[in-house]
Protein backbone atom coordinates (compact mmCIF):
# COMPACT_ATOMS: atom_id res chain seq x y z
CA UNK A 1 0.00 0.00 0.00
CA UNK A 2 1.58 3.28 -0.99
CA UNK A 3 1.46 5.94 1.57
CA UNK A 4 4.01 8.62 1.67
CA UNK A 5 5.68 9.80 -1.40
CA UNK A 6 9.08 9.96 0.20
CA UNK A 7 11.40 10.88 -2.62
CA UNK A 8 9.60 8.70 -5.11
CA UNK A 9 9.33 9.90 -8.67
CA UNK A 10 6.21 10.77 -10.56
CA UNK A 11 6.13 9.81 -14.22
CA UNK A 12 4.24 11.71 -16.90
CA UNK A 13 3.58 10.13 -20.27
CA UNK A 14 3.05 13.08 -22.56
CA UNK A 15 4.42 11.88 -25.91
CA UNK A 16 1.79 10.73 -28.35
CA UNK A 17 2.24 7.09 -29.32
CA UNK A 18 4.58 6.19 -26.47
CA UNK A 19 4.70 2.53 -25.50
CA UNK A 20 4.99 1.42 -21.88
CA UNK A 21 6.07 -2.10 -21.14
CA UNK A 22 8.00 -4.10 -18.57
CA UNK A 23 11.54 -5.11 -19.43
CA UNK A 24 13.70 -7.03 -16.92
CA UNK A 25 11.33 -5.96 -14.18
CA UNK A 26 11.71 -2.28 -15.08
CA UNK A 27 8.88 -0.12 -16.40
CA UNK A 28 10.22 1.14 -19.70
CA UNK A 29 8.92 3.76 -22.09
CA UNK A 30 9.62 3.54 -25.81
CA UNK A 31 9.07 6.31 -28.28
CA UNK A 32 9.47 5.46 -31.96
CA UNK A 33 11.21 2.22 -30.98
CA UNK A 34 13.77 4.12 -28.90
CA UNK A 35 13.98 3.68 -25.16
CA UNK A 36 13.06 6.98 -23.57
CA UNK A 37 13.34 6.04 -19.91
CA UNK A 38 13.35 3.01 -17.69
CA UNK A 39 12.53 2.91 -13.97
CA UNK A 40 12.11 0.36 -11.25
CA UNK A 41 8.58 0.11 -9.85
CA UNK A 42 10.15 0.79 -6.43
CA UNK A 43 11.22 4.23 -7.56
CA UNK A 44 7.90 5.71 -8.59
CA UNK A 45 4.74 6.72 -6.81
CA UNK A 46 2.56 7.49 -9.84
CA UNK A 47 2.22 7.22 -13.58
CA UNK A 48 0.13 9.98 -15.12
CA UNK A 49 -0.85 9.39 -18.73
CA UNK A 50 -1.64 12.66 -20.48
CA UNK A 51 -2.01 11.48 -24.06
CA UNK A 52 -2.78 8.52 -26.31
CA UNK A 53 -0.29 5.76 -25.75
CA UNK A 54 0.04 2.01 -25.35
CA UNK A 55 0.32 0.47 -21.91
CA UNK A 56 1.01 -3.23 -21.57
CA UNK A 57 -1.04 -5.30 -19.15
CA UNK A 58 2.16 -6.18 -17.32
CA UNK A 59 2.64 -2.50 -16.44
CA UNK A 60 -0.91 -2.34 -15.08
CA UNK A 61 -0.29 -5.48 -13.04
CA UNK A 62 2.97 -4.11 -11.61
CA UNK A 63 1.31 -0.81 -10.78
CA UNK A 64 -1.30 -2.71 -8.79
CA UNK A 65 1.28 -4.83 -7.05
CA UNK A 66 3.44 -1.86 -6.03
CA UNK A 67 0.56 0.48 -5.27
CA UNK A 68 1.58 2.84 -8.04
CA UNK A 69 -1.14 5.32 -8.88
CA UNK A 70 -1.91 4.85 -12.58
CA UNK A 71 -4.16 7.61 -13.94
CA UNK A 72 -5.31 8.54 -17.42
CA UNK A 73 -6.08 12.14 -18.28
CA UNK A 74 -8.20 13.53 -21.06
CA UNK A 75 -7.12 17.10 -21.65
CA UNK A 76 -6.36 18.33 -18.15
CA UNK A 77 -8.88 16.15 -16.38
CA UNK A 78 -8.34 12.72 -14.85
CA UNK A 79 -10.85 10.33 -16.41
CA UNK A 80 -9.82 6.94 -15.13
CA UNK A 81 -7.69 5.38 -12.53
CA UNK A 82 -6.52 1.85 -11.95
CA UNK A 83 -7.33 0.73 -8.43
CA UNK A 84 -5.96 -2.58 -7.16
CA UNK A 85 -8.62 -5.08 -6.13
CA UNK A 86 -7.48 -5.30 -2.51
CA UNK A 87 -7.29 -1.57 -2.13
CA UNK A 88 -10.13 0.08 -0.48
CA UNK A 89 -13.44 0.21 1.12
CA UNK A 90 -13.83 -0.99 4.62
CA UNK A 91 -17.35 -2.21 5.16
CA UNK A 92 -17.54 -0.71 8.62
CA UNK A 93 -16.42 2.71 7.43
CA UNK A 94 -18.90 2.64 4.55
CA UNK A 95 -21.83 1.89 6.82
CA UNK A 96 -20.88 4.71 9.16
CA UNK A 97 -20.26 7.01 6.22
CA UNK A 98 -23.80 6.41 5.05
CA UNK A 99 -25.15 7.11 8.54
CA UNK A 100 -23.02 10.26 8.76
CA UNK A 101 -24.27 11.31 5.35
CA UNK A 102 -27.86 10.99 6.58
CA UNK A 103 -27.36 12.67 9.96
CA UNK A 104 -24.23 14.83 10.00
CA UNK A 105 -24.08 16.40 6.53
CA UNK A 106 -24.03 20.01 7.66
CA UNK A 107 -21.53 19.34 10.42
CA UNK A 108 -18.97 17.97 7.95
CA UNK A 109 -19.75 20.51 5.23
CA UNK A 110 -19.14 23.33 7.72
CA UNK A 111 -15.74 21.98 8.66
CA UNK A 112 -14.64 21.56 5.05
CA UNK A 113 -15.52 25.15 4.24
CA UNK A 114 -14.17 26.46 7.53
CA UNK A 115 -10.86 24.84 6.59
CA UNK A 116 -11.04 26.25 3.09
CA UNK A 117 -11.78 29.82 4.22
CA UNK A 118 -9.19 29.71 6.98
CA UNK A 119 -6.51 28.57 4.54
CA UNK A 120 -7.51 31.20 1.98
CA UNK A 121 -7.21 33.81 4.71
CA UNK A 122 -3.73 32.53 5.65
CA UNK A 123 -2.60 32.73 2.01
CA UNK A 124 -3.67 36.36 1.58
CA UNK A 125 -2.48 37.34 5.05
CA UNK A 126 1.00 36.09 4.25
CA UNK A 127 1.31 38.60 1.41
CA UNK A 128 -0.38 41.37 3.40
CA UNK A 129 2.20 41.03 6.14
CA UNK A 130 5.08 40.61 3.74
CA UNK A 131 4.34 43.79 1.79
CA UNK A 132 2.27 45.76 4.29
CA UNK A 133 -0.69 45.94 1.90
CA UNK A 134 -4.37 45.20 2.39
CA UNK A 135 -6.13 42.45 0.45
CA UNK A 136 -9.28 42.40 2.59
CA UNK A 137 -8.23 39.11 4.15
CA UNK A 138 -10.05 40.00 7.37
CA UNK A 139 -13.35 39.62 5.48
CA UNK A 140 -12.45 36.03 4.73
CA UNK A 141 -11.42 35.50 8.34
CA UNK A 142 -14.81 36.79 9.46
CA UNK A 143 -16.59 34.47 7.03
CA UNK A 144 -14.59 31.50 8.32
CA UNK A 145 -15.93 32.27 11.81
CA UNK A 146 -19.48 32.85 10.55
CA UNK A 147 -19.64 29.60 8.64
CA UNK A 148 -19.44 27.62 11.89
CA UNK A 149 -22.80 28.99 12.97
CA UNK A 150 -24.60 28.05 9.74
CA UNK A 151 -27.28 25.40 9.96
CA UNK A 152 -27.79 24.45 6.32
CA UNK A 153 -25.71 23.32 3.35
CA UNK A 154 -27.03 26.30 1.35
CA UNK A 155 -25.87 28.69 4.06
CA UNK A 156 -22.42 27.09 4.08
CA UNK A 157 -22.15 27.36 0.30
CA UNK A 158 -23.17 30.97 0.39
CA UNK A 159 -20.34 31.78 2.81
CA UNK A 160 -17.99 29.86 0.56
CA UNK A 161 -19.07 31.91 -2.48
CA UNK A 162 -18.69 35.18 -0.58
CA UNK A 163 -15.22 34.13 0.53
CA UNK A 164 -14.29 33.19 -3.01
CA UNK A 165 -15.19 36.66 -4.28
CA UNK A 166 -12.82 38.33 -1.79
CA UNK A 167 -10.18 35.71 -2.23
CA UNK A 168 -9.86 35.84 -6.01
CA UNK A 169 -9.93 39.61 -5.93
CA UNK A 170 -6.93 39.39 -3.62
CA UNK A 171 -5.16 36.87 -5.83
CA UNK A 172 -5.82 39.05 -8.87
CA UNK A 173 -4.01 41.92 -7.14
CA UNK A 174 -1.04 39.70 -6.40
CA UNK A 175 -0.60 38.41 -9.94
CA UNK A 176 1.58 40.13 -12.53
CA UNK A 177 -0.60 42.14 -14.91
CA UNK A 178 0.76 40.36 -17.96
CA UNK A 179 -1.11 37.20 -16.98
CA UNK A 180 -4.38 39.06 -17.65
CA UNK A 181 -6.12 37.23 -14.82
CA UNK A 182 -9.64 38.63 -14.55
CA UNK A 183 -10.95 36.27 -11.93
CA UNK A 184 -11.39 32.59 -11.32
CA UNK A 185 -12.86 30.64 -14.23
CA UNK A 186 -13.92 27.03 -14.05
CA UNK A 187 -12.82 24.30 -16.38
CA UNK A 188 -13.86 24.86 -19.96
CA UNK A 189 -14.17 28.62 -19.55
CA UNK A 190 -10.57 29.06 -18.52
CA UNK A 191 -8.60 30.66 -21.29
CA UNK A 192 -5.91 32.58 -19.46
CA UNK A 193 -2.69 30.91 -18.37
CA UNK A 194 -3.19 31.19 -14.62
CA UNK A 195 -6.70 29.71 -14.65
CA UNK A 196 -5.54 26.84 -16.84
CA UNK A 197 -2.62 26.26 -14.45
CA UNK A 198 -5.02 26.25 -11.49
CA UNK A 199 -7.19 23.68 -13.23
CA UNK A 200 -4.21 21.43 -13.85
CA UNK A 201 -3.09 21.86 -10.25
CA UNK A 202 -6.54 20.95 -8.93
CA UNK A 203 -6.65 17.90 -11.20
CA UNK A 204 -3.36 16.71 -9.78
CA UNK A 205 -4.61 17.43 -6.27
CA UNK A 206 -7.84 15.49 -6.86
CA UNK A 207 -5.80 12.51 -7.99
CA UNK A 208 -3.96 12.40 -4.65
CA UNK A 209 -7.06 13.12 -2.56
CA UNK A 210 -8.91 10.29 -4.35
CA UNK A 211 -6.12 7.84 -3.49
CA UNK A 212 -6.02 9.03 0.10
CA UNK A 213 -9.78 8.61 0.49
CA UNK A 214 -9.65 5.10 -0.94
CA UNK A 215 -6.77 4.09 1.28
CA UNK A 216 -8.58 5.41 4.36
CA UNK A 217 -11.44 3.05 3.48
CA UNK A 218 -13.96 5.75 2.66
CA UNK A 219 -16.29 5.74 -0.32
CA UNK A 220 -15.27 8.58 -2.66
CA UNK A 221 -18.79 8.95 -4.11
CA UNK A 222 -20.66 9.89 -0.95
CA UNK A 223 -19.97 13.54 -0.30
CA UNK A 224 -21.38 15.77 2.44
CA UNK A 225 -21.09 19.22 0.93
CA UNK A 226 -21.09 18.50 -2.78
CA UNK A 227 -24.30 17.09 -4.16
CA UNK A 228 -24.31 13.46 -5.08
CA UNK A 229 -24.33 12.83 -8.76
CA UNK A 230 -23.83 9.49 -10.41
CA UNK A 231 -20.17 9.07 -11.28
CA UNK A 232 -19.00 12.17 -9.45
CA UNK A 233 -16.60 11.55 -6.58
CA UNK A 234 -18.25 14.12 -4.30
CA UNK A 235 -16.24 13.25 -1.21
CA UNK A 236 -13.03 13.92 -3.16
CA UNK A 237 -14.31 17.42 -3.93
CA UNK A 238 -15.25 17.87 -0.26
CA UNK A 239 -11.87 16.94 1.12
CA UNK A 240 -10.06 18.87 -1.61
CA UNK A 241 -11.49 22.19 -0.48
CA UNK A 242 -9.16 22.67 2.46
CA UNK A 243 -6.06 21.88 0.36
CA UNK A 244 -6.74 24.00 -2.70
CA UNK A 245 -5.31 27.24 -1.37
CA UNK A 246 -2.24 26.01 0.54
CA UNK A 247 -1.18 23.25 -1.86
CA UNK A 248 -2.08 24.59 -5.30
CA UNK A 249 -2.87 28.32 -5.28
CA UNK A 250 0.02 29.27 -3.07
CA UNK A 251 2.56 27.35 -5.12
CA UNK A 252 1.31 28.58 -8.48
CA UNK A 253 1.11 32.12 -7.13
CA UNK A 254 4.74 31.87 -6.07
CA UNK A 255 5.79 30.67 -9.52
CA UNK A 256 3.65 33.29 -11.27
CA UNK A 257 5.05 36.15 -9.21
CA UNK A 258 8.60 35.04 -9.77
CA UNK A 259 8.39 34.29 -13.48
CA UNK A 260 4.94 34.28 -15.12
CA UNK A 261 6.36 32.86 -18.34
CA UNK A 262 7.41 29.66 -16.61
CA UNK A 263 3.74 28.67 -16.26
CA UNK A 264 3.79 28.03 -20.00
CA UNK A 265 6.01 25.04 -19.35
CA UNK A 266 3.49 22.35 -18.52
CA UNK A 267 6.14 20.29 -16.75
CA UNK A 268 6.38 23.03 -14.12
CA UNK A 269 2.62 23.11 -13.59
CA UNK A 270 1.99 19.37 -13.59
CA UNK A 271 5.06 18.89 -11.42
CA UNK A 272 4.11 21.03 -8.42
CA UNK A 273 4.66 18.94 -5.34
CA UNK A 274 2.07 18.22 -2.70
CA UNK A 275 2.68 17.26 0.89
CA UNK A 276 0.95 13.94 0.25
CA UNK A 277 1.52 12.78 3.80
CA UNK A 278 -0.72 15.60 5.04
CA UNK A 279 -3.49 14.60 2.65
CA UNK A 280 -3.35 10.96 3.73
CA UNK A 281 -3.37 11.97 7.40
CA UNK A 282 -6.41 14.16 6.80
CA UNK A 283 -8.26 11.35 5.01
CA UNK A 284 -7.61 9.10 8.00
CA UNK A 285 -8.91 11.82 10.33
CA UNK A 286 -12.05 12.05 8.22
CA UNK A 287 -12.57 8.28 8.35
CA UNK A 288 -12.04 8.42 12.08
CA UNK A 289 -14.60 11.20 12.57
CA UNK A 290 -17.08 9.23 10.46
CA UNK A 291 -16.50 6.07 12.51
CA UNK A 292 -16.42 7.43 16.03
CA UNK A 293 -18.87 10.31 15.77
CA UNK A 294 -16.15 12.71 16.93
CA UNK A 295 -15.86 16.17 15.47
CA UNK A 296 -13.94 16.45 12.21
CA UNK A 297 -11.12 19.01 12.30
CA UNK A 298 -10.00 20.24 8.89
CA UNK A 299 -6.42 20.82 7.75
CA UNK A 300 -5.45 24.31 8.86
CA UNK A 301 -2.35 25.73 7.23
CA UNK A 302 0.02 28.06 9.02
CA UNK B 1 13.21 3.21 9.44
CA UNK B 2 15.43 3.16 6.39
CA UNK B 3 19.17 3.33 5.93
CA UNK B 4 21.32 4.02 2.94
CA UNK B 5 23.00 0.93 1.62
CA UNK B 6 26.00 0.85 -0.65
CA UNK B 7 26.37 -2.35 -2.64
CA UNK B 8 29.70 -3.19 -4.29
CA UNK B 9 30.40 -6.21 -6.42
CA UNK B 10 33.39 -7.76 -8.06
CA UNK B 11 32.44 -10.45 -10.54
CA UNK B 12 34.56 -11.80 -13.37
CA UNK B 13 31.97 -13.37 -15.62
CA UNK B 14 30.09 -10.94 -17.80
CA UNK B 15 26.73 -12.69 -17.86
CA UNK B 16 26.66 -13.15 -14.08
CA UNK B 17 27.67 -9.53 -13.55
CA UNK B 18 24.91 -8.34 -15.87
CA UNK B 19 22.37 -10.47 -14.03
CA UNK B 20 23.42 -8.88 -10.75
CA UNK B 21 23.27 -5.32 -12.08
CA UNK B 22 19.89 -5.93 -13.76
CA UNK B 23 18.58 -7.36 -10.52
CA UNK B 24 19.74 -4.36 -8.49
CA UNK B 25 18.21 -1.95 -11.01
CA UNK B 26 14.95 -3.86 -10.88
CA UNK B 27 14.95 -3.50 -7.11
CA UNK B 28 15.12 0.26 -7.45
CA UNK B 29 18.73 0.90 -6.53
CA UNK B 30 20.68 3.67 -8.21
CA UNK B 31 23.88 3.01 -10.08
CA UNK B 32 26.63 5.37 -8.96
CA UNK B 33 29.60 3.56 -10.47
CA UNK B 34 30.05 0.61 -12.79
CA UNK B 35 29.95 -1.84 -9.94
CA UNK B 36 28.52 0.24 -7.13
CA UNK B 37 24.84 0.79 -6.37
CA UNK B 38 23.16 2.79 -3.62
CA UNK B 39 19.66 2.74 -2.27
CA UNK B 40 17.50 3.85 0.61
CA UNK B 41 16.12 0.60 2.01
CA UNK B 42 14.23 -0.74 4.99
CA UNK B 43 15.25 -3.96 6.67
CA UNK B 44 12.79 -6.19 4.85
CA UNK B 45 13.91 -4.94 1.47
CA UNK B 46 17.56 -5.52 2.40
CA UNK B 47 16.75 -9.10 3.35
CA UNK B 48 14.87 -9.57 0.11
CA UNK B 49 17.74 -8.19 -1.96
CA UNK B 50 20.27 -10.29 -0.07
CA UNK B 51 18.22 -13.43 -0.74
CA UNK B 52 17.86 -12.52 -4.40
CA UNK B 53 21.60 -12.00 -4.83
CA UNK B 54 22.38 -15.30 -3.07
CA UNK B 55 19.94 -17.04 -5.36
CA UNK B 56 21.67 -15.67 -8.46
CA UNK B 57 25.03 -16.82 -7.07
CA UNK B 58 23.69 -20.32 -6.43
CA UNK B 59 22.06 -20.61 -9.82
CA UNK B 60 24.99 -19.34 -11.83
CA UNK B 61 27.68 -21.47 -10.13
CA UNK B 62 30.30 -19.11 -11.49
CA UNK B 63 33.89 -20.31 -11.55
CA UNK B 64 35.47 -16.87 -11.50
CA UNK B 65 35.56 -14.28 -8.74
CA UNK B 66 32.21 -13.56 -7.17
CA UNK B 67 32.07 -11.13 -4.29
CA UNK B 68 29.37 -8.73 -3.15
CA UNK B 69 29.48 -6.29 -0.23
CA UNK B 70 26.38 -4.64 1.23
CA UNK B 71 27.31 -1.76 3.53
CA UNK B 72 24.81 0.28 5.56
CA UNK B 73 25.48 3.99 6.17
CA UNK B 74 23.34 6.59 7.87
CA UNK B 75 21.86 9.38 5.81
CA UNK B 76 24.08 11.88 7.61
CA UNK B 77 27.17 9.91 6.73
CA UNK B 78 26.03 9.53 3.17
CA UNK B 79 25.56 13.29 2.84
CA UNK B 80 29.18 13.76 3.93
CA UNK B 81 30.48 11.70 1.02
CA UNK B 82 33.25 13.19 -1.06
CA UNK B 83 32.97 12.83 -4.80
CA UNK B 84 36.01 13.34 -7.02
CA UNK B 85 34.88 12.92 -10.55
CA UNK B 86 34.93 14.55 -13.97
CA UNK B 87 31.23 13.93 -14.36
CA UNK B 88 28.66 16.25 -12.91
CA UNK B 89 26.63 14.35 -10.37
CA UNK B 90 23.20 14.21 -11.87
CA UNK B 91 20.49 16.02 -10.01
CA UNK B 92 17.89 13.67 -8.69
CA UNK B 93 14.80 14.85 -10.53
CA UNK B 94 11.57 13.70 -9.01
CA UNK B 95 9.67 14.09 -12.25
CA UNK B 96 10.03 12.02 -15.37
CA UNK B 97 8.48 14.03 -18.15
Amino acid sequence: MTKSNNNKKIVFVKDWGAYLRVKNGLITCYLNKEEKWSVSPFEISSIVVLTNCLVSSEVIRLAGEFGIDLVFFKGIKPVSKIIPVNYGGSFNVWVHQLIAWKKRKVEFAKQFIYGKLHNQWITLRYYERKYGISLSSENIYQLSRDVLTESSIEGVMQKEAEGARWYWKGIKNLLPKELKFKGRRKRGEAKDLFNVSLNIGYSMLSRVVYSAIISAGLNPYWGFLHKMRSGRPSLVFDLMEEFRSPFVDRKLLGIAREDPKSLEDKKTVYGIKFEEEEIYTQARKLANAVLTGEEYKPFLSK
Amino acid sequence: MTLFYVIFYDITEDNVRNKISDYLKKKGLTRVQYSVFIGDLNSSRVKEIEAGLRLIKRKEKSNGRFSILIVPVTETQFKQRIVISNEVEEKNEDIIW
